[in-house]
């Protein structure tokens, strides 16, 4: 395969191929909105390649008979996960065999989708947390428990074990000190905030000055530097109950946060941007809450499609 | 990504020789009895070393040397489980060809390429939401519009357009 060598897509540059790719197929496109489509394509190289991308997964689906394909797609999945789940629990004895290599295991990747939240048993008895869109591999050794974040955000309690226990993400490690604590990975890098007791953060930098923190303090880390702690936000663990949490909340600062569970693109326009809320809102039906929003606030939310949302000041 | 800690690095050909010495036969084995068939437990085990060598990203992001075996039998589980995936696609498959009238059926060119372009889609909506992967069918390739596919389902229009929307981007993400 010759595109094994490239690195993935991104989400969000594959998510707006496919918005601009369902504008055009909708025939519903405007000649403006298929030349903002055609200059979407040539921004960037990535755009032109998710372009190209979706292009060929609308062609190698529309090639397909629909008598023929869809009774073979539509088959119960159930059965199919059901098959693979027995071939892999068969044979206790063969089980057993390879119980002692089980031990230090990778035991899984976990993913949770846009919008979606995932409540995960640790195998040591600790309880995890996965927010909107995030990616996770648990390694339980004999020597650590390790928890590697790959993308998005989670809550994790931790079990006293004799074993010590980490977080690690592309900037570092985490190490917890009988805890309950939130990371977050983004563009601007691993945010910690400890709900409970401490933790001790070490950047992946040798030189890095390893950054202690208390309960109700948060701090970002790159590889390199971890910020001095400051005071947490109340309500940090707002998400984990499926609640957002704003306080004096500028609305772009507040629809970026929300656009985090819902797919496609928020947009917060013009005088909007600097109006404030607060509140505690719903995560699991974003769509109410932006309706919500033209009732607290003075603005109007535009729907171009579902996943394309613009909030802008109301016309007096 | 420069210097990501947690990617898999290809094994350098002399250990991935000496993981395959000590291991092969164990490994064959360990399918054997999952798939109860000597012949194709023989040809996964040759799989999963063939993605070692190639550092193919289906596979656990585990040094892979710590505890070999338990990283073998990963990268095996995920082939074992594509491998019932595919049977069960073929097996529906050639039911539905049955039902087919003799005069509609596809040539044997046109079958090897549908039953391939098949297996690519069905491999991108593997793990799906039930719903979001029902939507993506019926839009797709069974060619309803929106509205319909909202009524027969119960749901709004608006939702029946953003599980579209999610199912391609996996989809794109995956191809």
């Amino acid at each position: 395969m010759s595109s094994a060598a490239a690195a993935p897509l991104s989400r969000k540059v594959a998510r707006e191929a496919v918005e601009w790719y369902l504008l055009e197929q909708s025939g519903q496109a405007t000649p403006d909105d298929l030349a903002a489509s055609a200059n979407w394509r040539t921004r960037d190289p990535e755009h032109a390649r998710a372009w190209a991308k979706v292009q060929q997964v609308g062609k190698t689906t529309g090639m397909l008979p629909s008598a023929l394909a869809a009774p073979v797609l539509r088959r119960p999945q159930r059965r199919v996960a059901m098959q693979a789940l027995l071939a892999l629990m068969l044979a206790p004895g063969a089980w057993l065999l390879v119980r002692s290599d089980l031990l230090t295991n990778t035991l899984a990747d976990y993913h949770s989708g846009v919008g979606e939240r995932r409540d995960i048993r640790l195998p040591d008895g600790g309880r995890l947390v996965l927010n909107t869109d995030s990616a996770l591999d648990i390694a339980y050794t004999q020597n650590e428990r390790l928890l590697t974040l790959r993308r998005g955000e989670l809550l994790v309690e931790t079990q006293a074990d004799p074993r010590p226990f980490f977080v690690a993400t592309r900037h570092g490690r985490i190490r917890a000190l009988g805890t309950r604590f939130i990371v977050r990975l983004d563009e601007q890098g691993s945010h910690v905030t400890v709900l409970e007791h401490a933790v001790e953060i070490t950047p992946r930098a040798p030189s890095a000055t390893i950054r202690r923190l208390q309960a109700g303090q948060q701090s970002c880390f790159n590889d390199s530097h971890a910020d001095l702690p400051m005071p947490a936000p109340l309500q940090a663990d707002a998400w984990s109950r499926g609640m957002l949490a704003a306080n004096n909340m500028r609305l772009d600062a507040f629809a970026t946060e929300l656009a985090r569970y819902r797919p496609g693109l928020l947009r917060v326009e013009g005088s909007a941007a600097s109006l404030r809320l607060s509140g505690a809102f719903q995560l699991d039906d974003t769509d109410t809450v932006l309706e919500n929003l033209t009732r607290i606030l003075p603005v109007e939310v535009l729907y171009r499609t579902p996943y394309w949302v613009t909030i802008i000041a109301r016309q007096k | 990504m420069p210097g990501n800690p947690f990617a898999l690095p290809p094994l350098p050909p002399t250990q991935l020789d000496s993981l395959y010495g000590a291991h092969r036969g164990w490994l064959a084995h360990w399918l054997q009895r999952r798939l109860g068939n000597a012949s194709e437990a023989a040809d996964l085990a040759q799989d999963t070393f063939a993605r070692l060598l190639a550092g193919s990203p289906v596979q656990p992001q585990t040094p892979a040397l710590r505890s070999p075996k338990a990283y073998l039998a990963t990268v095996a589980k995920h082939l074992l489980i594509n491998h019932l995936r595919r049977h069960s696609l073929e097996q529906a498959w050639l039911a539905a060809l049955a039902e087919v009238p003799e005069q509609h059926a596809p040539s044997a060119e046109q079958q090897v390429e549908i039953l391939q372009a098949l297996q690519a889609v069905d491999a991108m909506l593997d793990g799906l939401k039930p719903k979001v992967r029902t939507v993506f069918i019926m839009a797709q390739i069974e060619g309803y519009p929106y509205a319909e596919i909202a009524t027969l389902l119960g749901i709004g229009e608006r939702s029946v357009k953003r599980y579209m929307a999610e199912a391609l981007t996996e989809c794109v993400l995956l191809s």
